[in-house]
């Protein structure tokens, strides 16, 4: 099967007895392996060293997945034990290491799950695997003498089993510690970037703004002067044009007046404005004709008669003298 | 000092430090950055009502051409003199040709106080008072309504010196015309 270059390279090593099998994955696809089967007495570790050594060093990525077969592991199944949490098991089997499985006095390096359903009773069984730290240490060498790093160490066939040693373990958790970190300072960085980009250009912005308003200053301010003065000269105009609308109201008045007034009356002042508002006196002889006249041409405004008019004998004729006010005409 | 003292220690100065962050520096630079974005927002809206106001400007040239032709037909409406008593000065001259080609003589002219202003114009109101006959009368109306400059007549009075002299044809009449005109104040 062809391998596909995007997926990821997956080294495993697979310990058993007297036998080493190494292999690159990609997918489902198996680039290369290489195996030893040997004695058992053998040593495993320079064994492993070798065949790693003899892989090809164009794949780059050289984390290495160990997984362990018996005699190297141990796995047991373990009844009777206190209904504790997986975390509490672990640490039972690691402390009970030796009572558990062979150990010869070598230090153990265990694990420990439950398996099948959670029950209140003590029948539940938990499936516990051990192996020698001291022979892990030794692959976890070898496997650094050929140029790998040891991602994993699992048990064959339970991968969920994790068989580090506290070394490796004290060394993954630094160095996730450290890429948590790296990624946290990474992150930031980013921000920072991010808001010094943002207040960059939001600054760059507002310069360009106020640089844009200053140079537009001159111009507008003779624009806001041409507006103003032409507002001024506006008014200006339509003043002039109501004067010249209202010049020739008052000789329509007065032509009005003189028209309405009959020819038998004599008229000795006569006041009149632009509205047609004003006074008439004189003498006629029958005042209230004049009267009537001037309210039915609509001469002068709301024509009245003011005080009583008086008989005076004037050309040997009797007239009558008279004054006729608007409503709120002048005196 | 134990580790768990060192722990507790340097969670209780990343809590100070966190509520410091939370509770002052991050509300104060809220506030900061939503001032000056208030203010960006708000330049910007003068910047663009400055860019509408310059693209109006062919509009607001061709306007100015317009007003200046009305100005410039305007000033021959108005009295001359950039001061009240200049254009009193002038306006006396007018209401005394006006009299003179309308057989009428004018006896005096008196200042009314007015304060009607329009721009830089003002108007200038005056009582001035004629002699003449029924003649003068329409001959000083229609000196007023087609003449240059613009006088306004506002309102007329007229007496007869002798009413009866009419039918005896010699008739004298007392005309007082309030009137108005407009002047240009000297530039402010």
């Amino acid at each position: 099967m062809r391998s596909a270059p995007w997926r990821r390279l997956r080294w495993t090593a697979r310990i058993g007895a007297g036998s080493v099998r190494v292999a690159v994955r990609r997918g489902r696809a198996t680039p290369w392996q290489a195996a030893w089967d040997g004695d058992p007495a053998s040593d495993v570790p320079n064994e492993l060293a070798r065949l790693l050594s003899e892989a090809p060093e164009h794949y780059s990525d050289r984390r290495l997945h160990l997984e362990l077969d018996p005699p190297v592991l141990q796995v047991r199944h373990l009844a009777n034990l206190p209904p504790v949490g997986t975390g509490a098991l672990r640490e039972l089997v690691a402390q009970q290491a030796g009572r558990f499985f062979r150990h010869g006095g070598a230090e153990l390096v265990t694990d420990a799950r439950w398996i099948g359903q959670r029950r209140r009773d003590l029948e539940r069984p938990a499936l516990a695997v051990a192996a020698e730290a001291r022979i892990l240490s030794s692959l976890i060498e070898a496997a650094r003498a050929a140029g790998f790093t040891v991602a994993t160490v699992r048990a064959a066939g339970h991968l969920e089993f994790d068989l580090r040693p506290a070394a490796l373990r004290a060394v993954h958790h630094g160095q996730r510690r450290r890429g948590t970190r790296r990624l946290a300072a990474a992150v930031l960085a980013m921000w920072f970037v991010v808001f010094a980009a943002a207040i960059g250009r939001f600054l760059a912005e507002r310069r360009a703004v106020v640089r844009e308003l200053t140079s537009l200053s001159a111009p507008l301010d003779a624009i806001r002067r041409a507006r103003v003065g032409m507002d001024r000269a506006s008014v200006e105009l339509e003043a002039v044009a109501r004067a010249e609308r209202e010049r020739g109201q008052l000789a329509r008045a007065v032509l009005k007046l003189a028209d309405a007034l009959p020819d038998s009356a004599i008229i000795t002042s006569a006041s009149v404005n632009v509205e047609g508002r004003g006074t008439v006196s004189g003498l006629a002889a029958r005042p209230l004709e004049v009267v009537v006249r001037l309210e039915q041409s609509g001469a002068l405004f709301r024509p009245r008669l003011t005080g009583s008019p008086g008989p005076e004998a004037v050309g040997g004729a009797r007239w009558e003298r008279f004054t006729i006010a608007s409503d709120s005409g002048e005196s | 000092m134990i580790a768990r003292e060192r722990k507790a220690i340097v969670w209780g100065l990343r809590l100070v430090l966190g509520a410091i962050l939370a509770l002052r520096l991050l509300p104060w630079a809220v506030h900061e950055a939503r001032g000056a974005l208030e203010i960006q927002r708000l330049q910007r809206g003068q910047l663009e009502r400055a860019k509408a106001g310059l693209a109006g400007l062919p509009a607001l040239e061709d306007s100015a051409r317009v007003l200046r032709t009305r100005l410039v037909a305007m000033a021959g409406r108005l009295v001359s003199g950039s001061t009240e008593a200049a254009a009193l000065s002038d306006l006396s001259v007018h209401l005394k040709s006006r009299a003179w080609r309308s057989q009428a003589r004018l006896e005096r002219v008196e200042l009314v106080p007015d304060s009607a202003a329009a721009g830089q114009l003002r108007r200038l109101t005056v009582v001035a008072s004629f002699e003449g006959d029924a003649r003068s009368i329409a001959g000083l109306l229609t000196a007023f309504e087609t003449e240059a400059p613009l006088i306004v007549p506002l309102r007329m009075r007229v007496v007869a010196r002798d009413p009866l002299a009419e039918i005896r044809g010699s008739e004298v009449l007392e005309i007082e015309i309030q009137a108005a005109a407009w002047y240009l104040l000297a530039g402010k």
